[in-house]
């Protein structure tokens, strides 16, 4: 059985953890925009943002991870719906013709980002309030990694030995 | 654990159904509708050049027949075929004796006299321009065009080429021959528009049964669109396996054939 620290509740979470929170998911928007014609900025944004907020709590690492997690598949998609396009529109020596399956693929795309977007704003509110939010998925996972009680850590506070002893008596 | 996997279950099972979902919706819609499924680089205004550029070409070749009597005739035709849709389709009858009909571009359609002489009814004679009229709907001129001339030629014509080379391009296209998906496609929007029209689907295996005994008579004799092409049997086939819908009906078009056929052949 594994072991979780406890979640903070909301009055012990500050306001600095909360913005930083909130932000691992706003970052996304600005980040897609920015990085539309080669959507894998917005990872390596994410990517970055995460390896700072790591060590700010647990909070706010969950919230980071999720957010970066969330985004792999989505960036993939994005990229193979961009790339696959740019390659029908510039190499075509006629009018490039897509397939039903492509345009689909593109739709389904589209969806899955505006989707993608709504539970991300929903997740930044949250946040905000500093409250948890958990992704279908990512959620678990974010949470397992982050608020798990890793084994070393707790070998670790077994083998500290106080400095300081009482005398044998 | 188990409810992360559960997780991505749902996850990938709607991805995957989205994605299904919206395939088979476009694939539904392309097979009749208007749906553009290419990008169009081409402006109206420069279609309609072209178009005409290409009209001027075929009427330089050839002879238009108008009589009022063939000229009704055809005009019923249409009427009878396009009562439900917007498409607005200029057929021209051309003074020549081959078994011929092309489609261009803006609804133009050019039949040759041979081919009026050569349908049996005038059911027949529809099944061939509902033929044309799919090529057009799927603006397959345009795109064989980009493929026989390259598409930097297209953009070039349609941007505001001068008229020489227009011209000199123009008898190229005239030539040109679609590809068999394209044929297969045109059939079978073809069949469709018979059916809404109340004329039975079936006559066009009868016109390309009628065009295979005659291309197995004069073997290199007639080079036609139809019968030079490699896949008549499978489009035979297709034909045959159309059914129509419970609600159809036939209602014959009301001309006389012989009548039309001969003003044809006077002029």
């Amino acid at each position: 059985m594994e072991k979780y620290y406890e979640i903070p509740q909301p009055e012990d979470i500050d306001i600095q953890r909360r913005e930083q929170s909130m932000a691992s998911y706003m970052m996304m928007f600005f980040s897609m925009a920015a990085g539309l014609p080669l959507p894998i900025i917005n990872l390596i944004a994410s990517f970055v943002y995460y390896s700072f907020t790591k060590k700010k709590g647990h909070f706010v690492h969950f919230h980071a991870l999720q957010s970066l997690m969330s985004q792999i598949p989505l960036t993939l998609l994005n990229a193979y719906a961009v790339i696959q396009t740019a390659i029908l529109v510039f190499s075509a020596s006629t009018l490039p013709s897509f397939s039903d399956f492509f345009i689909g693929y593109l739709i389904t795309v589209g969806i899955f980002n505006l989707i993608y977007i709504i539970f991300s704003a929903i997740a930044a509110v949250k946040a905000y309030k500093g409250r948890m939010y958990y992704f279908i998925f990512f959620g678990r996972i974010a949470y397992h990694h982050t608020f798990r009680i890793k084994e070393n850590e707790v070998m670790q506070d077994a083998s500290k030995q106080p400095q300081n002893v009482p005398p044998k008596m | 654990m188990n409810r992360i996997f559960r997780d991505l279950l749902i996850l990938l099972a709607t991805i995957a159904i989205t994605w299904l979902v919206f395939t088979l919706l476009i694939r539904d819609n392309s097979g009749d509708n208007n749906s553009k499924k290419e990008f169009s680089v081409i402006s109206e205004e420069n279609e309609k050049e072209v178009a005409q550029a290409l009209r001027k070409n075929v009427f330089s070749q050839y002879d238009t027949i108008q009589n009022p009597v063939l000229q009704t005739a055809i005009d019923s035709i249409e009427q009878r075929l396009t009562k439900q849709s917007e498409n607005e389709y200029n057929i021209y009858i051309l003074q020549d004796s081959s078994v011929n009909a092309f489609a261009t571009l803006q609804g133009d359609i050019f039949l040759f006299r041979g081919l009026i002489e050569y349908t049996s009814s005038p059911e027949m004679l529809s099944s061939v321009i509902a033929h044309e009229m799919g090529h057009i709907k799927k603006e397959h001129f345009v795109k064989r065009m980009s493929r026989q001339i390259g598409l930097q030629t297209v953009i070039l014509i349609f941007t505001g080429g001068d008229a020489g080379t227009i011209t000199q391009l123009t008898q190229n296209l005239l030539n040109m021959r679609y590809s068999r998906e394209q044929e297969q496609q045109a059939d079978k929007i073809a069949l469709k528009k018979l059916e809404k029209s109340n004329i039975n689907p079936q006559i066009l295996t009868q016109f390309f049964l009628k065009l295979n005994k005659r291309s197995s008579k004069y073997q290199k004799e007639y080079l036609d669109l139809f019968m030079t092409h490699p896949s008549l049997k499978d489009r035979i086939q297709a034909a045959t396996s159309y059914e129509t819908g419970k609600d159809f009906h036939k209602t014959p078009i009301d001309l006389d054939w012989n009548k039309v056929q001969k003003t044809a052949d006077y002029d």
